[in-house]
């Protein structure tokens, strides 16, 4: 997939929004299709290992994450010709992967919350935590997630938080909560964009109602997704990148979306102001897993560990504008940035956040079903 | 007679011939179809009988659940509004693009018409997202359009994240098809119905109206199908230029299967029931479609 | 549109009968003149003829009539009206087309009933004419058929039905018959005449076949590059051709070059290149005598008579020998190859018993049948 930067003065996002077609989806369901023993066209499953060349190695990852500059000092360092292919979501990656594409992969970057159903589903490897060095750099609140506790299928590369971007010349007034959305919003009328993620985006409201931003009680949930009709006709849209270019020019004034995006866009607009909501928001990561199928999984472990050296972890953090999660690499950052609250916040923010829990089936349908009313009404 | 039944023994039967011959032509095709198109088809008709199925769930179809699904108040006010959208396109594509047509077709000097064409079909050649980003930001609030109007003394358009653009971006994307089919038709128009139509003493809107229209009238229905149908399928530009309140059937579709609410089940009921829609309307359009290609 | 012009006729108060005026048109296409200062006039229930071979510009007369082109110079008068400003549906004349241009998407009856429509006749009116003009052409039973569904005969029939029910003051015909085989040709041209006597209406075609024209006119306008040759009656036009051109065009004909030698108002003394003398009694053309200069005698086939001796003084000849025979059913023409090395295309009468191949014979006409025309080419 080719990923279309809508912006050259803006970096990446997380969730670059690729060039997506419906092409790709049915030939990943054909794959799955031939290859099913029983009877049933739909059965998709994973297929056998695919041999490759040991000095080669697929990656497959956000369009932000990996750059030509690390791929070559990877292979360098390694003599393993890295090659990537682009996500936009946890979703289609793991639907790819489910028919068969994990195959050609050996390094997979899923976000912290889809771990345990890709663990259930056995399409990614336990780690053998013997092959790995550096892993005590890791900050100790991302090695007890309890997505993965004590990092046993994946490792690290990149967290933040989900936070409100403001334009305080635009709006003096700070924004210090979700609510303040509901508060202001005949001032912000079409001038507000949320994330078109329905967990962020009903968690925020559950949030804002002083409840878990995984909360499982389907009535809360309701409740929630609500609440956040009573806001819709004021929002400008629900998107995940579209909304940077328009903070920045000044057609949006508050949009919600990952500090990891926030942080570059303030410094090229000053007057833009990033805040974890006072009732709370989420905190994610983004880790590095090796699939069942990996055919290359001696260099995958060459890559997580080449990705972990305190050197290249801070390098990469400073050229992609990502959070490290690598403790020795912070220490080598620039001072500025190592206090910067938007990329490294401090611990009483960080414990507004909760990490995005993994929902049980019926629960996911509660969420599907708010959010479907949320979206298409 | 020894000799003759020999030389019969060496010529393939005729009747293997004929079987033969459209077997060997449309073999390459026909896997290429099969493989891409009539197996995901079936995939997709068979998954839309199992409820609530995700990727890597067994497939154990059970019934008609997600076709009734289909007829929940939000789902049906999601498919209006994709008819919406695809209607609205499809009239705008046909207002813009006819006379576009007409006047490279019938009008413009030969030697120009290809290089206009050409020009016309060029945006076709750069991403369909590309072209949303680029509606994003001539629509924006402090975009080009409203600078422009600024700098004439009107007042500003507050167009984005609105129904008006996602019409207009699709309009945008479609108007090449639109515009090339009918050219195709147009150009094929017989100049000497115009004169004759003349000659019986209709006015140029007369013609238009009793001559060009119905002589054009297969291409008009074959260029609005195919506006209409892209226009239907098109998820793009509802999702980065309509706002909150922009969901199509495409969009769902697509959720349904890649997006963030899994449910391939209900998505290729949706989709099993749009690939129905489209079917009926191409039969109708190769049944109806010309009336002068009757023959005796 | 058969809007009827009033019978005023012109200005001047001239009424010299004519239909249409054709004064000093020139038609320019892209630097090149395709009629170059074309004059005719048409008499009211005429069957006049525009013949040429291709590219006269025949056709483009007829089309600056129906008003499908403007004249680049010059006037076309309708009953003594300018139409230059006249828009082709604004004129009281209807065309018949060379391929007919029916309109496929309606059945026969509508097509006919095209003209009447637009008129805003009542549907009474306009069935009752439908049907009139639907017999006039003997297709009463094909009335529902679209003309896809027809042969080219019965579109034929149709086109004219088509036109003729509008009462147009005067009928455009281009190659009506061009497209039908010989057969249906000659069917179809007595039909056309017998039409033009039952409606008395005012007939124009545009024609390259010389035996149609011959036949069908009251009088025919010969074209050649862009201008009228020679007008007149069929019988002038064929015994009295006034260039070299309608010589050639119009009929078979055997041309002689030469030289006056002497003139006289009553005879011309013409010596050809190779010094054989001839007599030609000289024909009032309305141009300026020929009496001097070089010139083509013309003689027509069936003028020639052959003999085995020099003919008395008085007559003039040529000798030659027998070459080939050409059966043309109703009689044989011969070619005799002359001793200068021209051949000779002779007539044989009926019942002349054909000598041997290469039998030397003499060709034998009277001076006033042949003709001094100007070399002009």
């Amino acid at each position: 997939m080719i990923p279309v930067l809508p912006d050259r003065s803006l970096p990446l996002s997380r969730r670059q929004l690729l060039r997506r077609s419906m092409l790709g989806l049915s030939g990943l369901m054909l794959s799955g299709g031939l290859s099913s023993c029983g009877w049933r066209l739909g059965n998709v499953q994973n297929r056998g290992i695919i041999q490759s060349a040991a000095n080669e190695m697929f990656i497959y990852t956000w369009a932000q994450y990996v750059d030509q500059e690390l791929l070559k000092a990877f292979q360098t360092t390694s003599g393993i010709r890295a090659v990537t292919e682009l996500f936009d979501s946890n979703e289609a990656m793991l639907a790819a992967l489910q028919a068969g594409k994990g195959a050609t992969f050996s390094i997979i970057y899923p976000s912290e919350y889809i771990i345990p159903e890709m663990r259930d589903k056995k399409l990614i490897l336990p780690l053998d935590q013997s092959r790995l060095a550096g892993l005590t750099n890791l900050l100790p609140h991302l090695r007890q997630s309890p997505n993965d506790p004590g990092n046993r299928y994946g490792i690290p590369f990149s967290w933040g938080t989900t936070g409100l971007v403001y334009n305080s010349e635009k709006f003096p007034e700070a924004i210090t909560d979700w609510d303040d959305l509901w508060k202001y919003k005949e001032r912000l009328k079409r001038r507000m964009t949320l994330l078109n993620d329905p967990r962020e985006v009903l968690g925020a409201a559950l949030k804002s109602m002083g409840y878990s931003y995984n909360e499982k009680n389907p009535d809360l949930v309701k409740k929630a997704g609500e609440k956040l009709l009573t806001l819709k006709p004021y929002l400008a849209n629900f998107t995940t990148d579209a909304w940077r270019d328009q903070i920045v020019a000044g057609d949006l004034w508050v949009a919600m979306g990952y500090s990891s995006d926030a942080g570059p866009l303030l410094q090229q607009n000053p007057k833009l102001k990033y805040i974890v909501p006072q009732s709370g928001s989420s905190r994610w990561v983004d880790l590095m897993v090796i699939p069942t199928t990996a055919p290359n999984v001696e260099g995958a472990y060459q890559w997580i560990n080449f990705v972990m050296q305190p050197d290249v972890a801070a390098a990469t953090a400073k050229r992609l504008a990502v959070t490290t999660p690598n403790l020795a690499a912070i220490e080598l950052l620039p001072a500025d940035v190592q206090h910067d609250p938007v990329a490294y916040p401090p611990p009483e923010i960080l414990d507004r956040c909760e990490a995005m829990a993994f929902l049980d089936r019926s629960t996911a349908e509660v969420y599907d079903q708010a959010w479907l009313k949320v979206t298409s009404s | 007679m020894p000799s003759a039944k020999s030389k019969d023994k060496d010529r393939t039967p005729a009747w293997l011939v004929r079987w033969l011959e459209p077997l060997v032509l449309l073999f390459p095709a026909g896997v290429w179809l099969v493989l891409l198109l009539v197996l995901p088809t079936l995939i997709i008709f068979e998954l839309s009988f199992v409820p609530g199925i995700r990727p890597g769930d067994l497939v154990i179809p059970s019934g008609l659940g997600n076709y009734l699904r289909i007829f929940e108040p939000l789902t049906l006010l999601v498919i209006g509004r994709s008819l919406l959208f695809a209607i609205g396109t499809t009239v705008f594509c046909l207002l813009l693009g006819f006379p576009v047509a007409y006047w490279l077709g019938v009008i413009a000097p030969k030697r120009w018409q290809n290089l206009l064409l050409l020009a016309f079909v060029l945006p076709l050649w750069t991403s369909s997202l590309l072209r949303s980003y680029a509606w994003i930001s001539i629509l924006r609030p402090t975009g080009v359009l409203n600078s422009l109007l600024a700098s004439v003394g009107l007042p500003s358009l507050d167009l984005l994240n609105q129904m008006p653009a996602v019409l207009i971006g699709m309009t945008y994307s479609l108007l090449p098809y639109m515009v090339l089919i009918l050219y195709a038709s147009l150009e094929k128009l017989d100049r000497r119905l115009l004169e004759a139509a003349a000659d019986l003493g209709a006015t140029p809107a007369q013609t238009f109206w009793w001559v060009t229209v119905p002589q054009v009238l297969p291409g008009l229905a074959a260029s609005s199908l195919l506006v209409f149908i892209n226009a239907l399928g098109d998820f793009v530009n509802p999702e980065l230029l309509g706002g909150p309140s922009s969901m199509t059937a495409a969009r769902l579709i697509y959720n349904k299967f890649l997006g963030a609410t899994p449910d391939w089940g209900m998505g290729s009921a949706m989709s099993t029931m749009l690939i129905v829609m489209v079917t009926l309307s191409i039969a109708l359009l190769i049944k109806y479609g010309d009336r002068r290609a009757t023959d005796l | 549109m058969a809007q009827t012009v009033p019978h005023n006729y012109s200005e001047t108060g001239l009424n010299l009968g004519f239909d249409i005026e054709l004064r000093k048109v020139f038609k320019v296409f892209n630097g090149e003149a395709a009629v170059r200062g074309v004059d005719l006039n048409i008499r009211r229930g005429e069957f006049f003829s525009i013949l040429g071979p291709s590219g006269c510009g025949k056709t483009t007369t007829l089309r600056l009539i129906a008003g499908f082109e403007l004249p680049t110079a010059g006037d076309i008068l309708l009953r003594g009206q300018s139409m230059v400003d006249v828009p082709p549906y604004r004129r009281p004349v209807n065309t018949v087309f060379q391929s007919y241009a029916l309109f496929n998407h309606l059945t026969v009856e509508e097509n006919i009933a095209f003209g009447l429509r637009l008129k805003k006749m009542g549907r009474g009116d306009i069935q009752n004419q439908v049907r009139e003009a639907l017999r006039l052409v003997k297709m009463e039973e094909w009335a529902k058929r679209l003309p896809a569904q027809l042969s080219g005969g019965q579109q034929q029939r149709v086109a004219l039905a088509r036109a003729l029910v509008n009462r147009p003051t005067v009928l455009l015909l281009d190659e009506p018959l061009g497209a039908l085989d010989l057969k249906l040709r000659k069917a179809m041209q007595m039909e056309l005449k017998t039409l033009h006597r039952e409606l008395g209406l005012t007939f124009v075609m545009v024609t390259h076949d010389q035996e149609e024209a011959l036949s069908l006119s009251d009088r025919i306008a010969v074209m050649n590059r862009g201008r009228v040759e020679q007008m007149g009656s069929p019988s002038q036009i064929y015994d009295r051709p006034h260039t070299r051109f309608v010589a050639e065009f119009i009929g078979d004909t055997n041309l002689i070059t030469g030289k006056i030698e002497g003139a006289h108002p009553t005879m011309l003394w013409i010596t050809s290149a190779e010094g054989r003398q001839f007599k030609v009694i000289p024909v009032d053309t309305g141009n300026k005598p020929l009496t001097s200069g070089a010139v083509v005698i013309s003689v027509r086939p069936e003028k020639i008579h052959l003999q085995y001796e020099p003919p008395a003084d008085g007559l003039n000849y040529v000798e030659g020998y027998l070459k080939n025979l050409l059966y043309l059913g109703t009689h044989v023409n011969c070619q005799l190859q002359l001793t200068s090395g021209e051949t000779l295309v002779v007539q044989l009468p009926h019942g002349f018993e054909i000598p041997p191949p290469d039998t030397r014979l003499y060709a034998v006409w009277r001076p006033e049948d042949s003709l001094a025309l100007p070399n002009d080419s």
